[in-house]
């Protein structure tokens, strides 16, 4: 048997992709710089952490755990993490 | 991670039952902040509805009507059962096990052996793993009870857990086959993560006392006491996200199958984020093959949910057709496990609702 290659591929996407994505499972209204503290979006909660890891497994197919997201204070560095540059 | 495999033994029928009651999340708003967060709960982790017993109503009730229902409808004689298996975290006594106490309500032969496997979220895989080896090594039919009533050990005020659980039970028939039916399980346990669900009372470390009975408060809000069950939710999600996409892959490995092989992956409905989370990681593209409904039906029925998703959404095609299934069950322990199966013309009613009267 060949190995075979379940896991699918990861993704990528510019970053206003990104931003536009990382709005939309915060589910807020405000926009998003690369500075801003999630802590500081008053939708910035458990519900919205788990949308993120959601989004990070649907849109890149990337593993974000929340040991990971614990240490994530801007939007820099999800960018980071999803290894989105400028 | 351990492989089994096994040749000639088969489920032959599966039922499940839930009680009649039900709490719905938008009678529940007093513990959010507002609607709109009780909107999200439903969205994201996929929650709406979910059965609850009535006071005095055990698990071992509702697996003793499921089992009373299969025997009827599959007219089997209790005379040729030759093993029962309950596995439950909730058992009616400490003592004696409640597979001995269902023995004798349900008429089985003294030639029939009878003990409890203490599992939750993963029992139902594990619960199989074991029947089938012991089919496999010459019993000819046993029958499988799984059931919790999860509302009876949570804190209403614990909205970790209280919004997630459902209470179910579910009966299995196993049998042994003269055609060969393969099947492949991959299990394994986290044990050193024990403390991510536990209910810390009533055992032999920490008797139930006045003491274990207060309410205390969490840093994030959440009300139990010592006597309540609980669950970290994030470290039990990261578990999940590590550990099962991985178990999956090795079981579809270790039965030399490809993703596109298997006809319905039943994963247990821990909440609906997870659910689809794995699908994703696995690369199953076709959402329809990877049941999610029963959550906001019935809630998380903890050691019933895989069974509950076979006889709420796929009883027609069970009935039907011959299928091949991967089960997956992951939660308290830390346990996993997942088999790959086939399900060929078995019984499988939809999902019934309990009728029974409460036990004293």
């Amino acid at each position: 048997m060949p190995p075979q290659q379940l896991f699918m591929k990861e993704k990528t996407m510019n970053k206003a992709e990104f931003i536009e994505k990382l709005k939309v499972a915060i589910n807020t209204d405000f926009d998003l710089e690369s500075t801003t503290v999630l802590a500081d979006l008053p939708e910035w909660d458990s519900l919205a952490s788990v949308c993120v890891i959601t989004m990070f497994e649907d849109e890149l197919h990337k593993n974000l755990d929340y040991a990971t997201l614990d240490k994530v204070k801007t939007v820099q560095d999800l960018l980071d993490i999803a290894g989105i540059s400028a | 991670m351990a492989e089994t495999y096994f040749r000639h033994a088969a489920v032959k029928g599966v039922c499940t039952v839930v009680p009649a009651g039900r709490i719905c999340l938008d009678d529940e708003c007093c513990y959010y902040d507002n609607a709109a967060k009780v909107a999200r709960l439903k969205t994201t982790v996929g929650l709406n509805e979910r059965a609850v017993v009535e006071a005095k109503t055990t698990p071992a009730d509702l697996m003793q009507y499921a089992a009373e229902r299969m025997m009827k409808d599959m007219k089997l004689d209790a005379n040729t059962i030759d093993a029962l298996i309950c596995v439950l975290d909730n058992p009616d006594y400490k003592c004696p096990p409640t597979a001995c106490v269902l023995h004798g309500k349900l008429g089985l032969p003294e030639t029939c052996m009878a003990f409890d496997i203490n599992h939750g979220c993963a029992g139902y895989v594990y619960g199989l793993n074991v029947a089938f080896s012991m089919v496999e090594s010459g019993y000819k039919r046993i029958l499988l009870l799984v059931g919790d009533t999860k509302s009876t050990t949570v804190n209403i005020k614990d909205r970790v857990s209280a919004p997630i659980f459902g209470d179910g039970a579910a009966a299995t028939l196993l049998e042994r086959t003269q055609d060969v039916e393969e099947s492949w399980f991959v299990i394994g346990a986290k044990g050193k993560d024990y403390e991510n669900i536990m209910i810390p009372a009533g055992g032999a470390r920490l008797p139930y006392s006045p003491e274990t009975a207060k309410e205390t408060t969490d840093e994030f809000g959440q009300t139990r006491s010592l006597n309540n069950f609980r669950m970290n939710g994030r470290n039990v999600f990261d578990f999940t996200m590590n550990v099962v996409p991985k178990n999956i892959e090795a079981t579809i490995k270790y039965a030399a199958k490809d993703v596109a092989d298997i006809d319905y992956f039943v994963l247990h409905q821990a909440n609906k984020s997870i659910v689809q989370n794995v699908a994703s990681r696995i690369g199953v593209t076709d959402k329809r093959k990877v049941p999610v409904e029963t959550l906001a039906k019935y809630g998380n029925l903890a050691v019933a949910s895989v069974p509950s998703v076979l006889n709420d959404v796929l009883f027609e095609q069970l009935q039907n057709k011959k299928m091949t299934v991967l089960l997956s069950g992951f939660g308290v322990g830390l346990a996993y496990g997942s088999v790959i199966l086939t399900l060929d013309h078995v019984y499988a009613p939809s999902t019934i609702v309990y009728e029974g009267k409460n036990h004293e």
